[in-house]
């Protein structure tokens, strides 16, 4: 250590750059999340999930209406 | 090529197909403009910096609305099992994890990018406004009023995230290459759009029609 600053003098070792790389991500990852939890993002987010949500039930209600129907022609699981 | 037995290749739907290609352009075009912004337009409110930062701007928007109907299509139509296509089955599941893993990185920064754009487009005045863009708080829909959407922090998040994305998108194009020209297998024949994707005869949504045939029986 003792290379205060996050200078890269002398010997980098590929645990400094790892160490640098952990930082960077823990930066960026804490300010995604203040991001995130700020009032646009949590409505963007609860609208999205509302959304999606809304698809999947369509998609079960209908995939489940389907195969109450008569077979139609050839090809069904008749055996 | 190795494809089904029959010669042809299962596609995701053409909806899907063309929400992706769409949205590629619109990501492209996006990064194009807010690059030329950022580094090579002339002066803080210039004409051709105000052209390209609406550009992008509108560009952006249109990614977070095109994200979101991928998404509906997404939960809508499950995606078409390709099963092992490299012949290393353990590889090709380090492959699939490894594509899942970028696939939703991608839809992540799809949203939080434009999302960051606009909170900064909404609390920067000046000649950053954009014309037919409504506050960002809007969106707060009540549940967060208290937390208002932090313009510096939003800067950070999105000045990094677009890097990010740009490696993201280089991986992704690249794996697409490596998938046709060295594994030589139908993972990209089967996203090409239109008369390109021709080959893909079995055009069903994203279900699958039949099941697999062995191909060694070829």
């Amino acid at each position: 250590m003792g290379c205060g600053g996050g200078g890269w003098h002398g010997s980098v070792s590929l645990g400094h750059i790892l160490a640098e790389v952990v930082a960077f991500l823990g930066h960026l990852a804490s300010a995604v999340l203040v991001v995130l939890t700020s009032g646009p993002a949590l409505g963007l987010l609860a609208a999205l999930v509302l959304l999606l949500a809304a698809v999947a039930l369509l998609k079960i209600i209908f995939t489940r209406r389907a195969p109450a129907g008569p077979p139609s022609g050839s090809g069904g699981p008749m055996s | 090529m190795p494809m089904r037995g029959d010669g042809s290749i299962q596609r995701p739907n053409a909806g899907s197909v063309t929400i992706h290609w769409v949205g590629a352009a619109l990501v492209f075009l996006a990064l194009l403009a807010g690059l030329f912004a950022v580094y090579y337009s002339s002066g803080c409110c210039a004409a051709d910096r105000r052209t390209a930062y609406l550009l992008h701007a509108y560009a952006g928007l249109a990614v977070l609305g095109f994200v979101v109907l991928r998404l509906m299509f997404r939960v809508r139509y499950s995606w078409p099992n390709t099963g092992p296509n490299t012949g290393r089955p353990g590889k090709a599941r380090i492959g699939d994890l490894a594509a899942s893993v970028i696939h939703w990185a991608l839809y992540g920064m799809m949203i939080v990018i434009p999302l960051t754009g606009w909170i900064m487009a909404s609390g920067m005045g000046c000649c950053w406004y954009v014309p037919g863009l409504p506050d960002v708080n809007l969106l707060s829909l009540g549940i967060s009023d208290t937390t208002p959407a932090d313009v510096g922090t939003a800067y950070r998040v999105h000045t990094t995230l677009v890097w990010l994305i740009i490696g993201l998108i280089a991986l992704h194009v690249s794996a697409a290459l490596v998938h046709h020209l060295i594994l030589k297998n139908d993972t990209l024949h089967r996203m090409l759009p239109g008369r390109l994707g021709q080959k893909a005869a079995i055009h069903v949504g994203h279900e699958t029609a039949r099941p697999p045939i062995n191909r060694g029986d070829a």
